[in-house]
């Protein structure tokens, strides 16, 4: 028993390790060919999980050999178009100025249900409203919706005055400060000490997470042993 | 450009490490060979002190290459092969000629087929 226990988490290493050289595409599996790997992954390491007669490398060895395959095809996909054509396929044009295409829609075997379901999920209730419906090589749809149907923008309404936008700083997270997002966000630590101390909290460790805005505002929340004293 | 960097290391790692076991194997499987057709000889004629020897001599080389092959090799063929060492001592100790050579033609078609899943032929990849 103990021995299926330790080729198993053995196992899982070596997939985790194979997914983290894969990167963030595999694990947003964001080709068909990515699919593919996964679920030959999980079906590879598990026979050695199972069998004790299989060697431990019959399910290694698999898994590196699909790691190879993917990070190369990936790799060939960047260098070159054609490679990537090949691949990953290229994106279909559904619905192009407002007007379903008939012959892509049964090239790509897609009928109507299946076309009027996906844009229900994507919050486009009424098909008029759809400017462009591209069916993308994941498989997804994107949607452009006609300039009518679409949320209202700061440029359509010419405001000036806007709150600033853009990625927040995380400077603390479970009670320890991240140094990299500190110095992004241009603070010291004493900053953060008195920002934090402001919102009722006397230390750094005291704290789950705190983030900076692009206006300078923080966002903090207490560890919940500390509220619940509050 | 990390990724495909480890990637390589890896492949060549897998392509040079298949390499130098599939030479191994070739080496243990010959080995093994060589010394079960000399146990033959002495059955043959009927030696069955040096017949003895070489059995041990066997049984000691296959428990040194068992932790090698176990790595990628199927258990179960090793499995045969100790049992069929097991059964060809007995035999051997008994002075029964006749099932100790079945027993020797047994073990002689395991050790040379050992490296054959491992060779790169159309059989194998089908």
């Amino acid at each position: 028993m103990i021995v299926i226990i330790i080729r198993t988490l053995i196992l899982y290493g070596a997939v985790i390790f194979s997914l983290r050289i894969m990167g963030k595409r595999q694990i947003g599996e964001l080709q068909p060919s990515e699919l593919v790997v996964a679920i030959m992954i999980s079906d590879v390491a598990t026979v050695p999980m199972q069998s004790l007669n299989t060697p431990l490398l019959s399910g290694i060895i698999p898994v590196l050999t699909l790691l190879i395959a993917e990070v190369i095809t990936s790799y060939m996909s960047i260098k070159s178009g054609l490679m990537r054509k090949f691949f990953m396929g290229e994106p279909s044009v559904i619905i192009y100025d407002g007007v379903i295409c008939e012959k892509e829609l049964s090239r790509q075997r897609f009928n109507l249900s299946d076309l009027l379901e996906e844009l229900r999920l994507l919050g486009c209730f009424d098909i008029s409203d759809v400017l462009v419906a591209v069916l993308e090589t994941s498989g997804k749809l994107s949607v452009i919706p006609r300039d009518n149907a679409r949320a209202v923008t700061v440029r359509d309404l010419n405001l000036s005055n806007v709150r600033k936008e853009g990625l927040p700083f995380t400077v603390i997270l479970d009670g320890k400060i991240n140094e990299y997002e500190l110095k992004r966000a241009k603070k010291s630590r004493q900053d953060i000490e008195k920002e934090i101390k402001k919102h009722g909290a006397s230390k750094i460790s005291d704290v789950f997470i705190a983030s900076i805005d692009a206006e300078g505002e923080m966002f903090l929340q207490l560890k919940e042993s500390k509220r619940k004293r509050k | 450009m990390r990724s495909v960097i480890i990637t390589l290391i890896i492949a060549v790692g897998m392509v040079s490490g298949s390499v130098m076991y599939a030479s191994h194997l070739k080496e243990q499987s010959e080995m093994l060979s060589e010394i079960t057709k000399d146990i033959k000889d002495d059955i043959i004629n009927e030696n069955y002190s040096s017949a003895t020897d070489g059995i041990k001599r066997l049984d000691k080389n296959v428990s040194r290459f068992e932790k090698f092959f176990l790595a990628t090799g199927d258990h179960i063929e090793i499995d045969n092969i100790k049992t069929n060492i097991s059964e060809l001592k007995s035999y051997t100790k008994h002075k029964m000629k006749g099932d100790a050579m079945s027993k020797i033609y047994v073990l002689e078609f395991l050790f040379e087929h050992l490296p054959h899943n491992n060779q790169v032929k159309i059989g194998n990849i089908l």
